[in-house]
């Protein structure tokens, strides 16, 4: 007898690089990306977080995702831009370097994070010849506050 | 007396996959720290009080438009490379910064159009590209899809109880909506390419 296999659950990543590394973020949480805009600074905020930029009519954060993830600088022929993402109900703007793509990959194929990495990475998902990490947006910019300092 | 140390369990795959999953609801109270967003949060408004946002674009005197979030990017038509024996509405592929891209021609797709433009191949061989022509490249289920419109014209926002139903064979146009006095013809690209 044949015990069915239970049906692998399927994620939807939209990849993106910072530096050398490649990285994927849930589908669902990418409004839109934008070429770079001019970024008004803003009182009281401190790195990773840039300021400001007016989208519509909504002022959104813009936060160095380069900092947050200790990215080294831009590969040549980078087309840096913003990833406007959902955390919750807000929008925040992540800088990247360029964008990869959308892909529809099954759990099954996801690699266990590696240790020596940021908390924020959940797993890793292989594209010959690159490695997407997959990255936990809210557990990234928990790591940056104040009161979770030391933790990503 | 000594108390026993907490062992903090490592959160599992699963419990890290649910964490990376958008949630609407999810816990972002650690965020107060950022500067507050000009129109407060995102609204928690029920769907027929639902701003949806679109892309218009023109198509053979008309204009249509697809849900902004699916839109990547918008590109400067350009000559293809061809594929033989492509069959329509595809035109050719794009390298898009290493991924190779298909690209459609949406008024065929929509029967707007009786004749395949050509714009793959030698360019000696390919149809004049129009200044005002852009390949919108979008997601769809199969991966970033181009598709060729005459010209972008600019963001809208519809309320979603205004969006008025189409009768049914209507194609890949899922609803009418009219932005300012321009009537939209809003389109479900993923029925296009069916």
């Amino acid at each position: 007898m044949t015990l069915a296999r239970p049906p692998e659950e399927t994620l939807e990543l939209f990849t993106f690089s910072v530096g050398a590394h490649r990285y994927a973020v849930d589908l669902a949480r990418v409004d839109e990306v934008l070429p770079p805009m001019e970024v008004t600074p803003a009182a009281d905020v401190r790195a990773p977080v840039l300021g400001c930029v007016q989208l519509r009519g909504e002022r959104v954060p813009v936060v160095e995702l380069r900092q947050c993830l200790r990215g080294g600088p831009a590969e040549e022929g980078a087309r840096p831009g913003f990833l406007v993402c959902r955390l919750g109900r807000r929008r925040v703007a992540f800088c990247i370097d360029g964008v990869g793509g959308v892909f529809r990959v099954g759990t099954g194929s996801l690699g266990p994070r590696p240790t020596d990495v940021s908390e924020a990475v959940v797993a890793v998902w292989a594209q010959p010849p690159d490695v997407h990490l997959l990255l936990d947006l809210r557990e990234l910019l928990r790591g940056q506050s104040p009161s979770e300092a030391g933790t990503g | 007396m000594t108390k026993p140390a907490t062992v903090r369990r490592s959160p599992s795959l699963a419990d890290r996959l649910r964490a990376f999953r958008y949630q609407p609801d999810e816990d972002v109270s650690f965020l107060s720290a950022l500067p507050p967003p000009t129109h407060g949060q995102m609204p928690l408004a029920p769907v027929d009080a639902e701003l949806r946002e679109y892309l218009s674009f023109e198509l053979e005197e008309a204009t249509y438009a697809v849900p902004l979030g699916a839109v990547l990017e918008i590109l400067r038509a350009r000559l293809l490379v061809e594929i033989p024996r492509a069959q329509a509405p595809l035109l050719g592929v794009l390298d898009l910064r290493g991924t190779v891209t298909p690209v459609y021609d949406l008024g065929l797709g929509l029967g707007l159009r009786e004749h395949i433009r050509k714009v793959a191949g030698p360019p000696e061989e390919c149809d004049p590209v129009p200044k005002e022509a852009r390949i919108l490249v979008a997601r769809t289920a199969a991966g970033p899809a181009g598709m060729w419109v005459d010209r972008v014209r600019d963001v809208v926002r519809v309320a979603a109880a205004s969006i008025q139903p189409v009768p049914p064979g209507a194609g890949a146009v899922v609803g009418r909506a009219t932005a300012g006095d321009k009537a939209l013809l809003l389109l479900e690209l993923e029925r296009v390419l069916r």
